[in-house]
């Protein structure tokens, strides 16, 4: 039963490591820690720096995907797709 | 009338019917008379040979016929029927010549009862579901909220597909749909089904699938209550949202499945995000963001100038304790003036070298010396003391 892997593998080489759930928990993190005033100046510009770079990196994600992209699993028993 | 009954002649070798020769008469006669039909009874005495052909008896209150349904046409059917059933079969009348036995052979079979058959089969799988806890709620499992990797499984050429695709598109963009191509009904239906849900863990990183196809009949959705179907699904690596087109009807995928939606459509919609409210909500956290950082530096800059407050204020404090000192010092150094006590009208005598001369054996006849007064010096000179 077991093939060996289909062209799938190379497929998904290229895929997006960070997750947006990821991104967006961080970003959530950063916000909470800016609203608890327990940072000084310093510490408070690195996070909203932080913050603002994955705020646009997201929004990116959100708005710059035109078309869904659509792969296929091929059937292990035949080499088509 | 010559001839009577020869009853020698007619049991001999020549005059009488084989066993064989009768039960084929009847047979042919049977088959010939009577054509292709429904009958309607009771169900008893059935019996599933290991072969997989059926055997039962169809009665009513007074008369009963034999009947067969082989594997090959019983093979469609979700499940055999119970003893006492009434259902209608359609048939064909013959004689089982081996048996000498007039009987049905049945080609189809339906329950008259609600549900029927499917009912049946349908109770059963569920029951062995139940019992080894593929239906407990507890199992149910959280569908990601950002999903990016989904898999589809059903079949390319359906609208199922499109479907989920178009809802995908408008709603959640950056998800990724990876078909799992399957056929969803018909003759091989149920393997392809399992096959491509096991065929899941070959996908990296994937978040959920749906399952399922749009509408069609009752005998088209069968699959989705099949007890493998429904046993892969639980089995299932991620999260699976079962939707077989139909309102009504829930199917064993469904109950087993961590979300039943009534659409292929509306399992995208639950599967996915909407990009509109996940931006409101991306603005939403920029605006506290920008809040956030504006309150740490109003606090900072308050602290700021209150620092320089303070400072200003010590400083203020220090500069005038110096003046007051100064003011102080500069009073005693006033008094302590050597001119002032010359006002008053002392003079000090010094000889030309500037040494001031305090002692009277310091003054010999004859010595200049200069006198300083408050306003100047004047010169002097020491006179014959007395003779």
């Amino acid at each position: 039963m077991e093939r060996s892997p289909p062209a799938w593998e190379t497929l998904v080489a290229d895929a997006p490591a960070p997750s947006f759930a990821t991104q967006l928990e961080r970003l959530e993190e950063i916000v909470r820690q800016l609203e608890s005033q327990e940072l000084d100046l310093d510490e408070s510009l690195k996070l909203f720096e932080e913050g603002v770079e994955r705020l646009r990196t997201m929004r990116e994600r959100l708005t710059a995907t035109e078309a869904t992209i659509k792969r296929v699993l091929r059937r292990e028993d035949s080499g088509r797709e | 009338m010559g001839a009577g009954l020869d009853l020698f002649a007619a049991a001999s070798a020549e005059g009488a019917w084989s066993v064989a020769e009768v039960t084929r008469r009847a047979r042919a006669v049977i088959e010939a008379g009577l054509p292709l039909l429904w009958v309607r009874g009771e169900v008893s005495g059935f019996k599933r040979w290991q072969s997989g052909h059926w055997y039962f008896t169809l009665r009513d209150r007074t008369a009963q016929l034999r009947c067969v349904m082989f594997a090959r046409e019983n093979r469609r059917l979700p499940a055999p029927p119970a003893d006492g059933m009434q259902v209608f079969v359609f048939c064909r009348p013959t004689m089982w010549e081996e048996k000498g036995e007039f009987r049905l052979t049945v080609l189809e079979l339906l329950s008259t009862e609600a549900g029927g058959l499917w009912q049946v089969a349908l109770e059963k799988a569920k029951a062995a579901l139940l019992r080894d806890g593929l239906l407990d709620p507890a199992r149910k499992r959280r569908l990601p909220p950002y999903p990016q990797r989904i898999a589809v499984i059903t079949s390319p050429d359906a609208a199922a597909l499109g479907d989920i695709d178009a809802v995908v598109k408008r709603r959640w963009p950056l998800a990724e749909l990876v078909l799992v191509a399957a056929r969803v009904q018909g003759e091989g239906a149920e393997a392809e089904l399992c096959a491509a849900l096991a065929r899941l863990t070959r996908v990296p990183r994937l978040d959920l699938v749906i399952i399922g196809r749009g509408g069609g009949s009752k005998e088209d959705l069968w699959t989705f209550n099949s007890e493998r179907v429904a046993r892969a699904v639980a089995a299932a690596p991620v999260p699976v949202i079962s939707a077989v087109g139909h309102e009504t009807d829930f199917t064993l995928c469904d109950l087993v499945a961590d979300l039943r939606a009534p659409t292929p459509s509306a399992a995208a919609v639950a599967a996915t995000p909407d990009r509109v409210e996940v931006l409101e909500h991306l603005a939403h956290l920029e605006a506290r963001l920008s809040r956030g950082l504006a309150s740490r530096a109003l606090l900072v800059r308050e602290r700021l100038d209150r620092s320089l407050d303070e400072l200003e204020g010590a400083m203020a404090l220090r500069v005038e304790r110096w003046r007051h000192r100064l003011a102080a010092a500069s009073g005693r150094l006033d008094a302590l003036s050597p001119l002032k006590i010359l006002e008053r009208g002392y003079a000090v005598a010094r000889d030309a070298e500037g040494r001031v001369l305090r002692r009277v054996a310091q003054f010999p006849a004859g010595l200049r010396f200069r006198l300083r007064l408050s306003d100047g010096e004047v010169p002097a000179r020491v006179g014959d003391a007395g003779g």
